[in-house]
């Protein structure tokens, strides 16, 4: 008789085979890997998906309970402290407000899984083809440009957020001086969360402060959405254009709730969504 | 062995499978507890090395889909970790809680690091994070959980080392 836990023959060649298998899937390219992932994301693990959603969606609520109550708190405790309450409502009602200021062409999402270990810039969102979501599709908050879905399933999408490496958007300033291309900042340390906007030409420089928008060139994202403000100019010896940091408007850390912009509101534009501060 | 025993043990298994997509995502810690990894040692130190690989290989898959920072990564460490928890208590010390705690401490930290070092996007101080901090708290969290259910889990676990 045989131990369960003796090893034998088949034993090893399914050792082998899982091992091989593995080391197959983590030297796929990207592309393929996002597609093994998507197949059995629609398969095997779509119930799964639908657990965490409905675990995320529970987990809002008692979020959004303790934030209440804090607010709650706040407005009992200090009622003479009216401007921080009307800065709070003026945020609330932004979050809001921008759902009826696009008025069609978008759908709402949360964030399932959010930024994860070891992907900090990748989160999976509870809307996929079924809602009308599409692969480069922008990704916005009330503040700004979030990010872009990358893969899309039936039912989720995956999307990659600001400072993500193959995230670049086409941006300008509000008064549209200074064409470049926004992109992470390779940096480690207080810099890792900041962005660059690259290749403006010597001709144009901007002021610390200005806000940066997406340009609409490329067709991808529309003119108007607010990615950030320039910090500094970042001095390149040599160089042919001038490169700024830019401070993001949104934060993907604390990532929750999301709207999509379908393809045809991308097309049509968002000029007026996004006032001038 | 009986079989309400057995039947007992198997739906400790898919809850703590379930857990893992409920209870993880709901509490949303940084310190997290992996119930996967647990109920991968819990049957894998009763199992043959190959059906315990097999069975880490499959979680592995599933997490990987979920996150979708380093497709395989998970899979791999996982199947390492099934082969090594039907192996080392044969192999060297026997079905003791102890070795099973370790291996589940162990396999929580393997799996996190392997994940992030095959998504090299993690960097500097991050990464310091969380391979000096983040992980080894999962790692500890989850040992401490799963001593506890290989306690309880003992008197109701297949016999081993029978067919």
């Amino acid at each position: 008789m045989r131990g369960a836990g003796e090893e034998t023959r088949t034993d090893r060649l399914l050792v082998w085979a899982c091992v091989l298998a593995s080391i197959v899937l983590l030297s796929l390219a990207p592309a393929r890997q996002e597609r093994a992932a998507s197949a059995v994301r629609e398969t095997v693990v779509a119930p799964l998906a639908t657990l965490q959603v409905r675990a995320r969606l529970v987990q809002r609520a008692i979020t959004s309970d303790d934030r209440l109550t804090r607010v709650a708190a706040r407005t009992v405790r200090a009622a003479q402290t009216l401007p921080a309450v009307e800065a709070e409502n003026a945020e609330l009602r932004a979050l809001l407000g921008l759902g009826s200021a696009l008025r069609w062409g978008f759908v709402p999402a949360e964030a399932v899984v959010g930024p994860a270990m070891g992907d900090p810039h990748t989160v999976v969102l509870s809307a996929g083809a079924r809602q009308g979501v599409s692969i480069l599709s922008p990704v916005v908050a009330a503040s700004g440009v979030i990010g872009l879905i990358a893969a899309v399933e039936e039912a989720t999408s995956l999307a990659i957020v600001w400072p993500h490496p193959d995230l670049r958007v086409s941006a300008t300033s509000r008064t549209g001086v200074g064409f470049g291309i926004v992109t992470v900042h390779p940096e480690d340390g207080s810099d890792a969360f900041l962005l660059e906007l690259r290749g403006v030409p010597l001709r144009d420089s901007l002021a610390i402060g200005t806000e940066i928008v997406s340009s609409g060139v490329g067709g991808v994202f529309p003119r108007g959405i607010p990615i950030g403000q320039v910090v500094r100019e970042v001095v390149q010896g040599g160089a042919w254009s001038r490169t700024y940091l830019v401070q993001p408007a949104v934060r993907p850390a604390d990532l929750t709730a999301v709207l999509i912009l379908t393809a045809p509101r991308a097309a049509a534009g968002v000029d007026s969504v996004w006032p001038a501060p | 062995m009986t079989i309400p025993n057995r039947l007992a043990f198997a739906a400790g298994i898919m809850v703590l499978l379930l857990l893992q997509h409920t209870l993880r995502p709901l509490l949303g810690w940084r310190i997290e507890v992996d119930w996967q990894v647990i109920a991968l040692v819990l049957v894998a130190l009763r199992s043959r090395p190959g059906v315990a690989a097999l069975l880490g290989f499959t979680l592995g898959v599933i997490t990987d889909a979920m996150v979708p920072a380093a497709f395989g990564a998970s899979a791999l460490s996982l199947t390492l970790v099934g082969y090594a928890a039907a192996r080392v208590r044969t192999g060297f010390f026997g079905a003791s809680a102890m070795v099973g705690t370790v291996i589940i401490g162990l396999g929580k930290y393997l799996t996190d690091l392997a994940v992030v070092m095959a998504d090299d996007r993690l960097t500097g101080l991050g990464l310091a994070a969380q391979v000096g901090l983040w992980s080894p708290l999962s790692a500890a969290s989850t040992a401490v959980v799963g001593a506890v259910l290989l306690a309880l889990a003992r008197p109701m676990a297949p016999a081993t080392g029978r067919r």
